[in-house]
């Protein structure tokens, strides 16, 4: 199985506080993982920091055995990284299919081309039609995506995320704010997704029925530092874990 | 060569103080209320206007006159911020900014209009009249009255904001709008005196300037360029910077006339082009 | 599509009024067209920036007097118009190239004060430099060369009509490739950054650089409309670079329409009927237009060209398929 992402000593400080404190973790291709955490322990700067989003103060970062430490975003997301806001990030003033195709053109290249409308372009097209099928969206296409409903637009925000072909694709709480009819089909939706295709999926999450419904493997975080890391059952069993969500029905 | 150096010195402070007084209402009002204001400039100009008017025309005191235009300009600034920029604080940025532009133009014109369009030179105040040797060189007492006068603007501001309950709810607003307003801060009525404030201190400048400078429609606007590297030298929002970048554009301004003649502002940019590289958020962000 | 069929009549029915113009209208009408194009290649330039990638320039007045300036140039020595017009459009887009990279890493108001100061560094080179610039006097007695190819042909821009269709030949070209150009995979990337240059980042694109493309192509537009200034006038002087020459591209856009392609054409046109109404009554137009661009970010945002499209066109029962707001 190959690794696809390891940390050395990353290290992360709001003035005293560590959202980051020597952080070594390591994904593997092909396993589901889930971060989990109380909040402020470090989860999203985390991907932050990983994205390309912030930059660490001090620790490396390596992927499929790259230092990409340095990396700007937009070459992390070349490389074959990406992800998915909590916040959801669309294109609001396109319609979906715009939307889509933005991803794919930069993903073939095609983005410094001046004359060629963009509509006319087969391979284009095609990509786009198939991320718009793989979500559900193809009914969808002319909408304008700021006026889609909450769960369109996170679908949509996944799609954009897996437009580039990533090997590593980060969900920053992609059930936020769902109702629970939504949240089945985002479930549904991300299982099969990681099933079918060559995309690792890490999620961050607070909804315990997903991110053990889903995950291979789960990560504590807390304060900024790896409390607990394993498959699920040892992590139901783990004492620690267990005395942070004190009070928390999870089991 | 020692002494014209020291005195271009002297020069560019008394040009610092000019550009405090104008920077120091544009950071504070983009600080605390989000917006700025690209039609400050046409402030500074309309307190010098009045004051020449109540001056120069009507031969009252100096001193009141520099009130009365306080006080005007400081009205037209509750105006345009209760009537007008009130409507556009959650519009986007561009929509901001073209509006504060739409001002200027207004502005220009209403001068003309009201004053005419011709340069008008105002006379000394007598008790601040005569010049003072300098390493030799007659320096205006007048020039040394503004930069006493710059520096107590400064450090009163500095207490204010610091030292007072109003200035820390100034600061909390400007820090936190919507924590400071569930703690029951009022928050419309402080960006009125927020915006109120600034549009004085540039009147300041404007009206304190009319003895030694000419009133001219646009004479706003030309300084507002250096309020804009100001601030971004110093940070926006941040007034301590605003002070400091004002030093520090007036004194390399006043030597930039002096050994690089018609590349003055170049060096001022360079100098902006440096601090956005290095150190984008302004010298002294927090 | 009933909308978009109108739409192309009534652009033809515009070409033809304006190739047949000169020919039953005086030499007035003829100049004030010139004048109405230039500001609208002008305009177009800067709503690349404005509308398709969300970028506010306060200085495109800037690339305008270098093109002028470098036309002029160029014209007082080698009598060629082509020539003339392509060197200030050069020199205005190496000039973008060189102040984006400056202006384009930054946040979006830091990148409107930037673009302000440029804009008038250039209006004081342009004041201040008189052995290049000729100084506050400007350049004086540019002639309006002749179009040709030397040893084969040449026709003279002398007479108004002639010089008139070599402008709107150049327009319309220059507007077409436009229109192109909005449809093409690079302007949809624009669109991207405008809406979102986080997501835009995270979809694999090096913002900065289509941010600098799309600079320089607009200074190159703004260059374009500079040099065909020079022949018209026979002088260049510097408030061509003045901010409140910078203003015009700003206030026209808004009033055409900020997010659509012909918006700034449109505001262009009604600019110039809008001045010319105005200063029969008063020399104060500058409050008048000042008061408008107030009036219209308060009211009335989206422009006359979505008001209609929506009002006008909505009510004839053509659906674009493009909702509102979208260009």
């Amino acid at each position: 199985m190959a690794e696809l992402l390891r940390t050395e000593r990353l290290r992360k400080y709001y003035g005293v506080v560590s959202a980051a404190s020597d952080l070594e973790l390591a994904f593997q291709e092909g396993v589901l993982t889930s971060i989990i955490g109380p909040n402020g322990a470090g989860k999203t700067t985390f991907i932050h920091l990983l994205t390309g989003h912030v930059k660490p103060d001090s620790g490396r970062i390596f992927f499929l055995g790259e230092d990409i430490t340095k990396f700007p975003t937009h070459l992390r997301v070349r490389r074959g990284i990406s992800r998915s806001f909590q916040v959801g990030d669309i294109f609001p003033r396109l319609s979906v299919r715009e939307n889509l195709q933005i991803p794919v053109v930069a993903h073939l290249g095609l983005g410094m081309s001046f004359l060629k409308p963009v509509e006319k372009n087969p391979a284009v097209q095609e990509r786009v039609d198939a991320l718009l099928e793989e979500v559900g969206l193809q009914e969808k296409s002319h909408v304008l995506a700021g006026s889609l409903s909450h769960g369109d637009q996170r679908l949509l925000e996944i799609a954009l995320a897996m437009a580039p072909e990533p090997r590593l694709l980060f969900l920053d709480e992609p059930t936020a704010g769902m109702n629970p009819v939504e949240r089945v089909r985002i479930l549904e939706n991300i299982r099969k997704l990681s099933e079918g295709r060559s995309i690792t999926f890490v999620i961050v999450e607070h909804d315990m029925d997903i991110v053990f419904a889903l995950s291979d493997r789960i990560v504590v975080l807390h304060r900024g530092a790896v409390m607990a890391d394993g498959k699920p059952q040892e992590i139901r069993q783990n004492k620690e874990v267990r005395e942070i969500y004190l009070g928390e029905e999870f089991l | 060569m020692l002494e014209k150096l020291v005195f271009q010195g002297l020069i560019g402070l008394n040009l610092a103080m000019y550009l405090w007084l104008l920077s120091a209402g544009l950071t504070l009002v983009f600080g605390v209320l989000g917006v700025l204001n690209f039609a400050h400039g046409s402030l500074f100009m309309l307190g010098a206007y009045l004051a020449f008017t109540f001056y120069g025309k009507l031969g009252l005191s100096f001193g009141v006159s520099v009130l009365f235009s306080l006080a005007g300009v400081g009205l037209i600034g509750a105006i345009l911020e209760r009537f007008f920029f009130r409507r556009i604080y959650n519009l986007e940025v561009p929509y901001q900014l073209i509006l504060t532009f739409g001002f200027i133009l207004i502005f220009d014109d209403l001068v003309k209009m009201v004053w005419g369009g011709v340069a008008m030179i105002p006379p000394m105040p007598a008790f601040l009249d005569g010049s003072l040797l300098v390493m030799g060189r007659p320096f205006p007492v007048y020039n040394l009255f503004i930069i006493l006068f710059g520096i107590a603007v400064a450090l009163f501001l500095w207490f204010a904001l610091e030292r007072t309950w109003w200035g820390r709810t100034v600061r909390a607003s400007a820090f936190d709008r919507e924590m400071a307003s569930a703690i029951g801060v009022d928050i419309p009525r402080i960006f009125t005196l927020v915006f109120v404030l600034a549009a004085m201190l540039a009147a300041l400048g404007g009206a304190l300037g009319t003895p030694v400078r000419v009133v001219a429609p646009g004479i706003g606007t030309a300084m507002i360029i250096q309020a804009f590297v100001i601030t971004v030298i110093g940070g926006l929002g941040n007034l301590k910077g605003a002070f400091v970048g004002a030093l520090i554009v007036g004194v390399l301004t006043a030597y930039g006339i002096l050994l690089f003649p018609v590349f003055e502002l170049f060096i001022i940019f360079v100098v902006m082009g440096a601090v956005l590289m290095l150190k984008p958020e302004g010298l002294f962000a927090k | 599509m009933p909308g978009e069929r109108m739409g192309k009549l009534l652009v033809g029915a515009l070409l033809l009024f304006l190739v047949l113009l000169p020919l039953f209208s005086g030499r007035y009408l003829p100049y004030v067209v010139v004048q109405i194009l230039v500001l609208a290649l002008f305009a177009m330039g800067f709503n690349l920036l404005l509308g398709y990638t969300g970028l506010l320039s306060f200085g495109q007045a800037g690339f305008f007097a270098i093109g002028a300036y470098a036309c002029a140039k160029l014209l007082l020595v080698v009598p060629s118009l082509p020539l003339g017009v392509a060197a200030g459009v050069l020199a205005g887009s190496l000039a973008a190239a060189f102040l984006g990279v400056l202006c384009v890493r930054h946040t979006r108001i830091y990148f409107s004060m930037l673009t302000l100061s440029f804009g008038m560094m250039i209006y004081s080179l342009a004041w201040k430099w008189r052995e290049v610039t000729g100084g506050d006097d400007g350049l004086v007695g540019i002639p309006r060369a002749p179009v040709g190819i030397p040893g084969l042909f040449e026709i003279s821009m002398g007479p108004m009509t002639h010089y008139y269709y070599f402008v709107l030949a150049v327009s319309v070209g220059a507007i077409l490739l436009l229109r192109r150009l909005v449809r093409s995979p690079f302007v949809l990337i624009l669109k991207g950054i405008r809406d979102s240059e986080n997501r835009a980042c995270f979809s694999g694109i090096p913002v900065r650089k289509y941010k600098l493309t799309a600079f320089v192509l607009a200074g190159a537009y703004a260059a374009l409309a500079g040099s065909l200034v020079p022949p018209l006038e026979s002088t260049v002087t510097p408030p061509l670079a003045h901010w409140t020459h910078s203003a015009e591209p700003v206030l026209v856009t808004l009033l055409g329409g900020i997010y659509s392609f012909s918006g700034p054409m449109v505001g262009a046109a009604c600019f110039y009927l809008l001045k010319d109404f105005i200063v029969r009554f008063t020399q104060y137009w500058l409050i008048c237009f000042g008061s408008i661009i107030v009036i219209l970010v308060l009211l009335f945002r989206g422009g006359l060209v979505i008001f209609f499209q929506e009002k006008v066109l909505g009510f004839l029962g053509a659906k674009t398929a493009r909702g509102a707001g979208r260009g």
